[in-house]
């Protein structure tokens, strides 16, 4: 039942490869000179892949994205922007997750030294572990957010920082060498508030993993996509990432505000911060890039009682967001919005899965969402009021 | 070069004493030697305190005041041009409130035969009405686009409250049209283009627009922008094909009200006033989009109907238009000569279009285009970059081309990739 993560570099020699026999399948993400460009996936036998059998398809799979890279190389062009040359502050929001932690830390510390400022907010610990772990990288700082929540954390972080682009990565995801440069890098557009990557699993050991991965990716493709108010309704941000994978420009959010501490992990609404975020600056007239080239790997919950209880609470996180787009800046598409997402998504699940149909979603994941989402605009007015 | 450069900002001003100001404070802190700039306002048939102001005012810099009667932005701005000395005209609207590098960044850009465009986002702060926030994405939109490494500059492209040019260019050229009450701007880029002006944007020459615009104001200017399309299309029939009014047809039901036809620009109806109020209150983004559209689209064609003397005139209008491929210079390139030798000819020739080749196998054409920049190198590589990658890629596959690090795969997976 277990798919091996594996990452196939496409200009290098492929080899078969063995001591796979505790999986059935492999999801390969797939790369040009390091940029990912696609994924697909392969069955294994007798614990071993042969890759270089199934060249072409893998350079099928990576299709039109290998193509444009390809060619970009042959013409000597490259659509990206220029290296950012000023350092950046990058923030790490944790709570009582101190191994992910340190693999996460680990990950940074490789990430190339530019003067960028590393930063760890500890909220609410119930322990000294994750100091301790922060203890052991002199270059990391240790700050400690006391009052629970993650945009507490947040904009704790964004208050600690020394430089005005501040990258987040989540606690239990790991950074992909050149993660932070492709996040950075898109900030030289001054109109740009927002940038957002790719983030792929790092571990697919369990069904409740596979399941996630297959529901809720938080891959956006792997073409780099530049949104705004134009290209995408201020409520619909679904499309554009992420807070696993995001920075912001400080100065732009202080033209929109900080992050709202009613939202997201740590709070009654469990979850939303980030998109809510994503919408105020849409609807402020400020651009958001979506970079595939900045890449992460996230540790998905591996039991199905964990699953359930994120799917939980990414519907009570994606309808306390519209509860308060409308309550509080008075965003009246956001009812439009609540009703399309039901009825496009949620009730053809339902009914599939009460008919005992085939589809994406097993009945108790669809319910913990749909649940989630009725829970969420009493959970946004009870976080805003233990304020 | 840049080290004898002497500039001239050129402010053309009408009833904006206090945006005037703002404008002239900002120039005050240049970081650009005031030794080598010059700045030379005109008070365009001004009726508020703009002259006495302007008597009183002592500038830290060379300050030239002129009074005229009103000549429109265009009277005025060439004769701002006329009374100045510099080697570099630098032009700003007189709601721009100039960064302190603006006139530097201006003079560091510049070369022969070169317009820069500068930065110029509208400095709306904290506002989120819904019209604002879509002109400020649209104006973001536009710059992003100049920002873009070989972009294929269009007349369409020229915002000129923020941009400079060389005296001798502007000179040569034969300045703004006058009698143009809008899209001067267009009419100017679309006789610098055929001399093989090029355009470039500059970031760092930043201002921040201070643009009082709101419905009524823009549903004026839509008026008259629809009245100046005609006239742009008159001088310069070959751009007709080109402008708004022949890529859509007039709406069936004005969405503006009108006293009569040929009455200048129309007003917006109270009842549209309040429904549109309303969406933007209630922030229903889409909604609203359409409805204010719909108003500018009819107040853009009471101006086309009114400057053509009857919109039943159009057909024949655009008829009459010759066919731009017409005189359009187009050349044929095959990259199995190398990619370089190629950009040179386009730099040398600055064709009108090109067809692209790669030994035998045809990779495509970047076609002629009426009011467009002529091609050079690296139009030709970008577009080879984006629209024309896949083809390239199959062409590079055919031809069985040899290609340093070229990923190892069979050419037929490739070129069921590229077919994808």
């Amino acid at each position: 039942m277990a798919a091996r993560v594996l990452d196939v570099e496409l200009t290098q020699p492929l080899h078969e490869v063995s001591g796979l026999d505790a999986y059935d399948e492999a999801l390969i993400v797939l790369r040009f000179r390091g940029r990912p460009v696609g994924q697909t996936r392969r069955p294994i036998s007798g614990g071993r892949l042969d890759l270089p059998g199934a060249h072409a398809e893998l350079v099928e799979a990576a299709g039109p994205c290998l193509v444009e890279r390809w060619v970009h190389e042959f013409l000597g062009w490259s659509d990206d922007p220029a290296p950012r040359a000023e350092p950046a502050t990058v923030a790490v929001c944790t709570r009582d997750r101190p191994d992910d932690v340190r693999r996460c830390l680990e990950g940074l510390v490789q990430q190339p030294d530019r003067g960028d400022e590393l930063l760890v907010v500890d909220n609410a610990p119930s322990t000294e572990a994750t100091a301790d772990v922060v203890a052991a990288f002199p270059r990391v700082r240790y700050v400690r957010e006391p009052r629970p929540g993650l945009n507490r954390a947040r904009n704790r972080a964004l208050r600690e920082a020394r430089h005005d682009v501040v990258a987040f990565n989540d606690d239990d995801a790991v950074p992909d060498p050149g993660w932070l440069d492709a996040l950075v890098r898109n900030f030289d557009d001054p109109a740009v508030a927002c940038v957002t990557g790719l983030t792929m699993p790092l571990e697919l050991e369990t069904e409740a993993q596979e399941l996630f991965q297959r529901l809720s990716p938080f891959g956006r493709g792997f073409r780099r996509v530049v949104f705004d108010a134009t290209t995408v309704s201020p409520l619909a941000v679904g499309p554009i990432g992420a807070g696993a994978n995001m920075a912001v420009r400080v100065s732009a959010l202080d033209e929109v505000g900080p992050f709202d501490e009613a939202l997201d992990a740590g709070t009654p609404t469990r979850s939303g911060g980030d998109s809510e975020m994503f919408s105020r600056l849409l609807g402020a007239g400020l651009r958001i890039v979506y970079d595939p080239a900045a890449l992460n790997w996230h540790r998905h919950r591996r039991t199905r009682q964990e699953l359930r209880q994120t799917l939980y609470g990414y519907g009570v996180g994606i309808s306390a967001f519209l509860t308060r787009s409308l309550l509080v800046r008075g965003e009246w598409t956001a009812p439009v919005v609540a009703w399309k997402w039901f009825r496009h998504r949620h009730a053809p699940d339902l009914v599939r899965a009460l008919l005992g149909r085939p589809g994406p979603r097993p009945l108790d994941l669809v319910v913990a969402e749909l649940g989630g989402c009725l829970a969420g605009p009493w959970a946004y007015l009870r976080s805003r009021g233990a304020r | 070069m840049n080290g004898a450069a002497t500039v001239s900002v050129v402010v053309s001003t009408h009833d904006r004493r206090r945006s005037l100001e703002r404008l002239l404070a900002g120039l005050a802190a240049q970081t650009w030697p005031r030794p080598r700039m010059e700045v030379v306002v005109v008070a365009n048939g001004c009726r508020d305190d703009t002259a006495e102001f302007l008597r009183g005012y002592r500038a830290p810099f060379e300050l030239q005041a002129v009074e005229q009667p009103d000549g429109g932005p265009a009277g005025g701005r060439n004769r701002g041009a006329k009374e100045a000395h510099g080697d570099l005209l630098v032009f700003l609207d007189d709601d721009v409130e100039p960064s302190p590098d603006l006139v530097r960044a201006h003079a560091e850009a510049r070369a022969p035969d070169t317009v820069v465009i500068g930065y110029l986002p509208p400095a709306y702060g904290r506002d989120r009405d819904l019209l604002r926030v879509g002109l400020r994405t649209w104006w973001e939109r536009l710059f992003a686009t100049l920002a873009r490494p070989g972009h294929r500059f269009r007349y369409t492209d020229f915002v000129s409250g923020n941009f400079s040019i060389p005296a001798t260019l502007f000179e040569r050229v034969g300045g703004f049209t006058l009698g143009l009450r809008s899209r001067d701007d267009y009419e100017l880029a679309a006789r610098l283009l055929p001399l093989g002006t090029r355009f470039v944007f500059s970031r760092a020459a930043l201002g921040r627009h201070h643009d009082a615009t709101d419905l009524d104001a823009l549903c004026r200017r839509k008026y008259w922008e629809g009245h100046a399309d005609v006239a742009i299309g008159t001088r310069h029939p070959s751009l007709r094909a080109t402008l708004e009014l022949a890529g859509a047809a007039p709406p069936t039901r004005l969405s503006v009200r009108r006293a009569a036809p040929a009455s200048g620009p129309p007003t917006i109806r109270a009842r549209d006033r309040r429904l549109l109020a309303l969406l933007g209150r209630l922030r229903l983004h889409e909604p609203f989009r359409r409805r204010a559209q719909a108003m500018f689209a009819s107040a853009y064609w009471c101006g086309v109907g009114d400057a053509l003397g009857g919109i039943e005139r159009l057909p024949s209008y655009l008829r009459a238009g010759p066919s731009p491929a017409h005189d359009a210079d187009e050349i044929e390139v095959d990259l199995r000569e190398g990619l370089p030798a190629a950009e040179r000819r386009l730099d040398d020739e600055r064709p009108d279009g090109v067809r692209i080749r790669f030994g035998d196998t045809v990779v495509g054409r970047i076609p002629p285009e009426p009011g467009a920049e002529r091609l050079r190198g690296l139009h030709l590589r970008a577009a080879l970059a984006h629209e024309l990658a896949p083809a390239l890629a199959s062409a590079l596959m055919l031809e069985r081309a040899l290609l340093p690090g070229a990923v190892p795969v069979p050419a037929e997976t490739l070129l069921s990739a590229t077919a994808a």
